[in-house]
């Protein structure tokens, strides 16, 4: 805790702080992570449909999409989202609504560029997140490949050397 | 020589008969014709040791007439009666005073020593030990009056304060205190802490103890941390989730030879990559 000697974590969290997280507070961030990142593209095909709208409303409709249009669309959102959520804050809202935060290499927040490449190996290879099931240091895919970490921080900041928790 | 009494056998005084009314002057005149007694009877014991004398010599005279260079002794005159017990009581009053005297030189001379010998042959402590009530001798002590005629100033010159603070186990003394009750029932809480409070800047203190604790921070992160039992509930929930996921996976584990999990319940805390280096 930053400069106090008073906690104000509950108890029984205080022990799992720091620690990696297990695949399923991981899945649930990710599940809460992906109806984020539907409804932003639901809003915007919706921003998109009002400018359609704005622009020619005599003839106005609903754009269509393709199947793999959209789901280009929603995983570059879903790119965009991660990376900079991970680079500003180092969690999600989903991991933020788990207690959660991905940590770089060395302990500290990911920069923009690893930011970057953990969003895309999360949206090309998502089956790599279910190794940390198996993976004995509750490792995914991802974080073996770019040596980051989730852990589990309830602390709504990150700590002052990187860390979430001892 | 006093003077003796004046006294007349056998004839009243006209105010004896006044006096003879009151205890104490009756008292006094029995005590001193006592006195007279004794001394006429002793008088005349001499008187008649004198005749006795002096017949003896009469008896010397006759049975040897050739020893007429022998002194004689004094032969009384035929005198009055009255005369005759003056004269009794003068001389025995004489003698009485002369056998008073000498028997207190002698008693002077003799009481010492008997004394002395007679408390060499006794264990005397024993005796009063055995014999006094020394409780309430004790008891009868006037010790305010012995402490008012002690010259205590004099008697602390003499002590050697420090040497004997030296000697002083304090911390058995100590021991033996229950200060703690002491304290409790000697000293005014109440005083004692209104004066430690005066003292204390707790204003200062106040801050001071803020400014250490950063409570601003604490609200902060109370606030973002606990701002829902749902949310907590959640996560805790997803917690134990994952520590029943790590027990399964350390037991499939176990089945299989591999070496157990660093997870799961009892396992040390997870390393960091802070604390690893990159190459783990």
């Amino acid at each position: 805790m930053a400069g106090g000697v008073v906690d104000p974590l509950p108890s029984e969290a205080r022990a799992y702080q720091g620690q990696r997280a297990g695949v399923v507070t991981r899945t649930v961030a990710a599940a809460v992570d992906g109806l984020v990142v539907v409804g932003l593209a639901l809003v915007g095909y919706l921003v998109w449909a009002v400018l359609r709208f704005m622009v020619d409303p005599l003839h106005f409709t609903f754009p269509q999409l393709s199947w793999a249009v959209g789901l280009a669309a929603t995983l570059a959102v879903l790119v965009g989202y991660l990376t900079a959520t991970w680079s500003i804050s180092g969690r999600t809202y989903g991991d933020l609504l788990m207690g959660l935060r991905v940590l770089g290499p060395w302990g500290g927040m990911l920069r923009p560029p690893g930011a970057l490449l953990r969003a895309l190996a999360c949206v090309l290879l998502p089956i790599g997140l279910l190794w940390c099931a198996v993976n004995p240091r509750n490792r995914s895919l991802q974080d073996v490949l770019l040596r980051t970490s989730v852990i589990y921080d309830w602390r709504p900041r990150a700590a002052r050397n990187g860390r979430g928790a001892s | 020589m006093p003077a003796p009494t004046e006294w007349v056998i056998g004839q009243d005084h006209p105010s004896r008969t006044m006096r003879s009314r009151h205890g104490r002057a009756d008292d006094r005149n029995v005590e001193s014709g006592r006195r007279a007694a004794v001394e006429v009877t002793l008088g005349a014991s001499l008187l008649a040791s004198d005749a006795v004398v002096a017949i003896a010599g009469r008896a010397r005279a006759v049975a040897a007439p050739v020893a007429g260079a022998l002194p004689r002794a004094p032969v009384p005159k035929v005198v009055a009666p009255s005369r005759l017990l003056g004269s009794l009581r003068r001389r025995g009053s004489m003698q009485l005073l002369r056998g008073g005297t000498e028997l207190s030189a002698l008693l002077d001379r003799v009481v010492p020593l008997l004394l002395e010998q007679l408390l060499r042959r006794m264990e005397l402590t024993e005796l009063i030990i055995r014999y006094v009530d020394l409780d309430t001798v004790a008891a009868r002590l006037d010790v305010d009056a012995v402490a008012r005629r002690l010259d205590l100033d004099a008697v602390l010159d003499r002590v050697d304060v420090d040497a004997v603070a030296r000697r002083l186990d304090v911390e058995a003394v100590l021991d033996r205190l229950d200060l703690t009750d002491v304290v409790l029932r000697r000293v005014k809480l109440d005083v004692l802490v209104q004066a430690v409070l005066d003292r204390v800047d707790l204003a200062g203190l106040a801050e001071q103890v803020i400014k250490e604790v950063d409570l601003p921070e604490i609200i902060r992160e109370s606030t973002g941390t606990m701002a829902s039992g749902t949310v907590r509930d959640a996560r805790m929930q997803a917690i134990l989730a994952d520590e029943a996921v790590s027990r399964v996976r350390a037991r499939l584990r176990l089945r299989r030879g591999s070496r157990p999990d660093a997870l799961g319940p009892g396992s040390r805390p997870v390393e960091l990559p802070a604390q690893r280096g990159p190459e783990d």
